[in-house]
């Protein structure tokens, strides 16, 4: 997804979960990239390890970038 | 105290750009969420659900969140404080051409005159906002602003000259040729135009902290036979604002959990959260069945799969929303929705 020169910026990423609530890790995933704006979870699998795998699409806010 | 029958304050919730059969169209969950609200007395649901173009539903049992401040709501950040009704501000991009702004203004006019709501004062960025469209990997649509900046600006303006509420007018790209677009207007796909919308509100409304919602501005589009009905709201009119300026005429006051007045409506008081079973993956959602919300999961396809079994929640199972009403209806009385099952388990 594309970076944007305006302050938001898109993302696709992939989270491996750990055991426990899933939204506090969310968040602090989203958190390294910026303020997150808005997000979802848009696929969730369950590994062979048992492990579930999560691809968020997401906006966060930089707030470095805003013209 | 509770008592059986009392309401029971429940979310509804139907992301919004992922083309969901019921409700990934121009209000086409209205219908739901009025069964829903009668249901369970008190409904918190968001723009999407809400939103016709030019038609609308106002019922005082629906409390008409914009997406991010329900995120909040849930996560028990923000209290909801119904009230008789809000001041609208009037934000409209300078982007939009000068016919185009004035059929808008016409709109919020008429609305004043005829439903006598209360709106004004009326900002214009000082530049284009400059949205533009995208979708993710997923299928879901997403967009971008070029000028977040501008937006804000003027919604601070606005809100300093006393506005309670925002609603925001954009210019959207015209694409009256692509497929996409005839594919929506037809009943297939995901609305190109949602993902960008709830960019906007979200960003001024978390901004902010007021309500806040956006009515697309675009050029009126040649008429297609083959229009869906759940398309069919916003090929009425020349805008997309009536919907808008009443669902925000009596959208909740929004406040911080711990400063909230007593009559606020809070997170600790949900009972139910409904949303499409294969998209259950948003914030809202979470918060809730991390908190032990019931979880109703209604049959509603979409283009996303991330189901209650792919989480690792529980949820009650809902084949439709007239079903997910009785469900509701279930609660609200006290009655185990597990007893309505066929087959009963022992209990040992």
């Amino acid at each position: 997804m594309s970076p944007g020169l305006s302050g938001f910026r898109s993302l696709a990423l992939t989270l491996v979960a750990q055991p426990g609530p899933l939204l506090p890790q969310i968040e602090a995933e989203l958190r390294q990239h910026g303020v997150p704006l808005r997000w979802a979870i848009t696929q969730a699998v369950c590994r062979p390890d048992g492990q579930r795998q999560l691809t968020l699409e997401a906006m966060v806010h930089q707030p470095a970038l805003l013209v | 105290m509770t008592r059986p029958g009392d309401p029971l304050p429940t979310v509804m919730v139907v992301p919004t750009g992922i083309g969901c059969e019921v409700g990934g169209y121009a209000g086409d969950a209205v219908p739901a969420a009025r069964l829903l609200a009668a249901a369970s007395g008190c409904l918190i649901t968001h723009p999407n659900v809400m939103n016709g173009a030019s038609l609308y539903w106002s019922d005082p049992r629906i409390h008409y969140v914009e997406g991010s401040s329900l995120d909040r709501f849930a996560a028990a950040e923000l209290a909801l404080q119904p009230v008789r009704s809000q001041r609208i501000g009037l934000l409209l991009d300078a982007g939009i051409e000068e016919e185009l702004r004035l059929r808008h203004l016409q709109v919020a006019d008429g609305c004043r005159a005829s439903l006598g709501l209360s709106l004004g004062p009326v900002e214009t960025t000082t530049a284009p906002i400059g949205v533009s469209l995208s979708q993710g990997e997923s299928g879901a649509s997403w967009g971008q602003l070029a000028r977040p900046d501008v937006l804000l600006e003027a919604g601070e303006r606005l809100r300093d000259a006393g506005a309670t509420a925002i609603a925001v007018i954009a210019r959207f790209p015209d694409d009256p040729d692509s497929e996409a677009l005839t594919a929506y207007r037809q009943g297939g796909g995901v609305d190109a135009l949602a993902g960008a919308e709830a960019v906007i509100s979200h960003w001024l409304s978390r901004q902010l902290n007021l309500p806040c919602a956006h009515a697309p501005a675009l050029s009126p589009l040649e008429i297609d036979p083959q229009l869906d009905p759940r398309a069919a709201g916003e090929e009425l009119g020349y805008t997309f604002l009536p919907c808008v300026l009443v669902g925000l005429s009596r959208a909740p006051a929004l406040w911080p959990a711990d400063q909230a007045p007593a009559e606020s409506i809070r997170a600790e008081q949900i009972g139910a959260v409904v949303a499409p079973a294969g998209a259950l993956g948003g914030a809202a959602v979470l918060a809730c069945a991390e908190r032990g919300i019931p979880v109703i999961a209604v049959e509603n396809p979409c283009v996303l799969s991330v189901t209650a079994e792919a989480l690792g929640i529980e949820v009650l199972r809902a084949s439709s929303y007239s079903e997910a009403a009785g469900l509701v209806l279930a609660l609200r009385e006290g009655i185990n929705p597990e007893a309505l099952q066929r087959p009963l388990r022992r209990l040992v």
